[in-house]
């Protein structure tokens, strides 16, 4: 359910805050449930994970933490993939604010990721997020 | 040795309210913005709207294609959103050459709804300096 933004633990957050770490694993299983929802086809990921499903997991692992307020927005999303993930491995979120500011009400707020397997960086990435009154909303994803 | 940029083929497919539902589920994301619920009904759109992470998985699928599992050793892509995407709705995702190096290839990405509506831009780009079907 959508939160307002005052009650999402989103109003709380400041630029340079950290996120408690956690973590993400997609089983065989998951990674077709995610191919099957996709559509994607590729034998490729037969033993890896398609590294934007781990992204996927880990924005939604983002929107636990923080909340989904009313009339959230993403809208950008960078992602670099630096290794392989086999099916079963675990990944470590890291999640830190990089930017949060607020004016007439709306909110644009971006969320530095890195995503660490077997102890290496395995990825990193950077999502953009506005939350703005329904009405003031031009792009939504 | 250098190899040169492939083109890459684009990937085209309907994107409606199961695939967003399965989409839901598979990823864990039930934002009420994207499914059958009086959010949706209520929000500026009068009706649920595709995940985003669901249209830009249309570009990294088009990308791995193209650079195989390799894609996960070096690719890297940057995006905005222009629109949303409404289910029903039949999406290409391409990819245009924009510049490449002795070992690497930037292409500047798109997804377009059927209507022509732009609905992602940016850019990816993947490490050329092995063979381009991945093996």
């Amino acid at each position: 359910m959508p939160e307002s933004d005052e009650d999402s633990p989103i109003a709380d957050l400041s630029r340079g805050d950290q996120l408690d770490t956690f973590e993400v694993c997609l089983s065989a299983e998951d990674v077709a449930a995610y191919l099957a929802a996709t559509g994607e086809r590729s034998a490729v990921w037969g033993v890896s994970v398609p590294p934007l499903a781990i992204g996927a997991f880990a924005l939604g692992g983002l929107m636990e933490r923080v909340g989904i307020p009313e009339g959230l927005v993403h809208t950008g999303q960078e992602f670099e993939f630096l290794r392989p993930v086999p099916h079963g491995e675990p990944v470590e979120v890291q999640i830190t604010i990089a930017s949060y500011s607020e004016r007439r009400g709306v909110l644009v707020a971006a969320f530095d990721l890195e995503l660490h397997a077997a102890g290496e960086l395995a990825g990193r990435g950077r999502a953009n997020i506005i939350v703005a009154p329904p009405e003031t909303a031009e792009v939504t994803a | 040795m250098s190899t040169e940029a492939p083109v890459i083929v684009p990937v085209t497919r309907l994107i409606d309210q199961a695939r967003v539902d399965a989409y839901a589920d598979a990823g864990h994301d039930h934002n009420p913005l994207h499914l059958d619920t009086p959010e949706a009904s209520a929000s500026q759109f009068g009706r649920p709207i595709a995940h985003g992470m669901l249209v830009l998985a249309l570009v990294s699928e088009m990308m791995a294609n193209t650079f195989g599992q390799r894609w996960t050793e070096g690719g890297h892509f940057k995006v905005r959103w222009r629109a949303p995407a409404i289910p029903p709705v039949t999406i290409t995702a391409s990819a245009e050459l924009k510049s490449s190096s002795d070992d690497v290839a930037t292409y500047d990405v798109a997804c377009t709804s059927d209507d022509g509506t732009v609905l992602l831009t940016g850019t990816a780009r993947a490490p050329l300096d092995w063979s381009a079907d991945g093996t």
